[in-house]
């Protein structure tokens, strides 16, 4: 990491007694960095972005902007800009009128508002629409306006809620790339906050997958889907089985797995726990393995068969009530409701979870506080 | 197609025929009235004549006119400038807070104005409350006069028409996206400069609204002048009253009545030019 541009530091907030929305995060991200808050809704991410733009104060912890304090600034002295999730552009104002808002604040001569409002809106690809009024505009048009207005202000840190959230699935393609696009060009640091782990994958430098208001993990795209710590992560991020089981024995770095329905190979690499130790395992539905024959690997019936996005998935059900999903693409397998197979998976393609010296991490200081 | 037409204009018709029977109807007549010549014994002659728009020239009309015309814009001032905040910190109470003040803003309807009106005789009498409490309190040594006079019934026209200013402007910050209001402050703007920048311009419609609800009751209402104000000051209402009651001299008091209506609805039209309601449309 080069230069740190915002700091916090166990940031507790709660709303209503007793149930903290935040319950101490701490996170440093770089100068330049596209770092992406990941969780389901309620989970605190927009608490996170809301304390940043300064339009929440936390209960304990600070907020450090390049070097600085600024946790009890008010939102209007931060080098911080937002693109609000509704887009919140003025209804009263024009294009442009929006769009400077923010630099006729600050006094800019008239000329030079002009000059900056068409380079912005040169630059968010709607050249000519300073004279249209927000309502005269499509979801993904109010889009890029609200990204202009923000970025004219040429913000330390532009904090991201869910922008693409309204859009359809083929704007929010094209948004992604052009946003990325952008920060890549000006060499702002972005946190973009989202539900969708996709979205999070494709755009992000790191990830910081967030849970009942605390991180669970914080890391590259590659180490939060190929390398999940806890099972909360992984079943998120990488829709993985969690699967359950007990250590039987061991070589080298590969373990003997027992899952309650026969036992599978699974490489742990350095942390290999020894023989009779509970493990939590992530596989992957595509990592999953079917043997039709049902001769070789651990039991299960076929539940359920659906077909979806060119991927067929298979619903196992083991002995134990629990359920492994299978998914492939393309129509490969005759499997049939009802009948029993067998399923496997490389030793490779599990990942051992929720052990403890990962969970470590994910929990802060100040935690008993709220336990 | 044509005959869902048809259906929806006898679904209507009943708000038609209302509409014919007490608004139009009754203007109507009033304006026929005004170009009518009194007769001596509290009839009307049905003769044309333009007498009654001449009478009103008089500078004894005029000055009433004037007179009506300086009250109203003082009391809707007054009523702006208080109904306004208390309007927009009804719109950010917290749910069940609203509710309370919703219901102290109704309470007051429950009683009949006049009587609430007698009620600020008390209050505003040589010997009443307010110069009690100020004796009391060392600010004064005579007891101020307060009643019978101009400031009299400026106080009782912003008492019975701030409730409406209160609701027009509290139903449209109600319904004010206050993300706006922080996304102003995120980009730079202080608390103040916020406010007048976002907040006030979004609520003009509510504050307009309010205005035409106060200003055009108050050019009008002849009792709060006539109880507050003990016939000293006498209003374009309080003249129309008379010329209808005790003058018997109806065309005159329907010609009064539709100069009158002509003034504040060219008001109305100017106020709305000057606000540019144009500019403020495309907000729900």
């Amino acid at each position: 990491m080069t230069e740190i541009c915002l700091e916090l530091k166990n940031i507790q907030k709660s709303f209503t007694e007793g149930e903290g929305v935040l319950k101490g995060i701490s996170l440093t991200i770089g100068k330049g960095e596209f770092i992406t808050l990941l969780g389901a809704s309620g989970c605190g991410k927009t608490t996170t972005l809301r304390i940043i733009a300064g339009l929440e104060r936390p209960d304990a912890g600070q907020v450090f902007l390049g070097g600085k304090e600024v946790t009890m600034l008010e939102p209007e002295v931060r080098d911080v800009n937002t693109v609000f999730q509704n887009y919140a552009l003025f209804p009263h104002m024009t294009v442009a009128e929006n769009i400077g808002y923010g630099l006729k604040l600050k006094k800019v001569p008239k000329n030079e508002i002009k000059k900056r409002v068409t380079e912005m809106l040169e630059l968010v690809q709607l050249p000519g629409y300073e004279k249209r009024r927000p309502s005269e505009l499509s979801g993904g048009q109010k889009q890029r306006v609200a990204i202009a207005r923000a970025l004219i202000n040429n913000p330390k840190v532009l904090l991201l809620d869910e922008p693409l959230g309204a859009l359809d699935l083929q704007l929010r393609r094209t948004m992604q790339t052009e946003l990325k696009r952008l920060q890549k060009k000006l060499g702002i640091t972005f946190i973009y906050i989202t539900h969708d782990q996709e979205e999070a994958i494709n755009m992000s430098d790191r990830i910081a997958v967030m849970n009942q208001g605390r991180f669970e993990q914080i890391g590259t795209p590659d180490e939060i889907y190929n390398h999940p710590k806890t099972s909360y992560v992984a079943t998120f991020v990488g829709n993985a089985n969690i699967l359950y089981g007990t250590v039987e024995n061991r070589e080298g770095t590969k373990a003997l797995v027992e899952f309650g329905c026969g036992s599978a190979l699974v490489e742990m690499g350095q942390k290999c726990p020894s023989p009779g130790e509970k493990v939590t395992l992530a596989v992957r539905s595509e990592n999953i393995l079917l043997d039709e024959s049902g001769s070789i690997g651990l039991e299960a019936i076929v539940k359920e068969k659906s077909f979806a996005a060119g991927q067929l998935r298979v619903t196992l059900k083991l002995p134990g009530e629990e359920e492994v999903i299978a998914s492939r693409y393309g129509i490969d397998s005759n499997v049939a409701v009802g009948q029993k197979v067998c399923w496997n998976f490389h030793p490779e393609a599990a990942v051992l979870v929720d052990c403890k010296e990962n969970m470590a991490q994910g929990e802060a200081p100040g935690e008993e506080t709220y336990a | 197609m044509r005959r869902r037409r048809n259906g929806s204009v006898w679904m209507i018709l009943p708000l038609y025929i209302f509409t014919l029977v007490f608004v139009a109807g009754p203007l109507l007549y009033m304006f026929a009235l005004s170009l009518a010549m009194p007769n001596e014994t509290h009839g009307v002659d049905w003769n044309f004549t333009l007498e009654n728009y001449k009478r009103i020239l008089d500078t004894v009309y005029l000055n009433t006119f004037a007179q009506s015309f300086k009250l109203a814009v003082t009391s809707t001032v007054i009523i702006c400038m208080t109904g306004y905040p208390f309007g927009y910190y009804m719109a950010r109470m917290s749910e069940s807070r609203k509710k309370r003040a919703m219901l102290f803003l109704m309470l007051p309807f429950w009683v009949n104005s006049l009587i609430r009106l007698y009620g600020w005789i008390i209050i505003l009498q040589n010997k009443g409350i307010l110069n009690f409490i100020l004796k009391k309190l060392g600010i004064i040594e005579k007891p101020l006069k307060l009643l019978y006079s101009y400031p009299a019934i400026v106080i009782g026209m912003v008492y019975v028409l701030l409730p409406f200013m209160v609701l027009s402007v509290y139903s449209s910050a109600e319904k004010l996206d206050w993300s706006l209001v922080e996304a102003a402050r995120d980009l730079g703007a202080s608390r103040t400069k916020a406010f007048w920048t976002v907040t006030f311009k979004l609520t003009i419609p509510g504050l307009l609204s309010g205005v035409i609800l106060t200003f055009i009751p108050s050019m009008g209402l002849f009792f709060i002048a006539d109880i507050l104000g003990g016939n000293k000051i006498v209003l374009v209402g309080s003249l129309i009253q008379e010329q209808m009651t005790r003058g018997g001299n109806w065309p005159f008091a329907a010609a009064l009545a539709v100069v009158l209506m002509a003034l504040t609805t060219i008001m109305i039209i100017l106020y709305r030019r000057i606000t540019n309601v144009r500019e403020l449309e495309g907000i729900g």
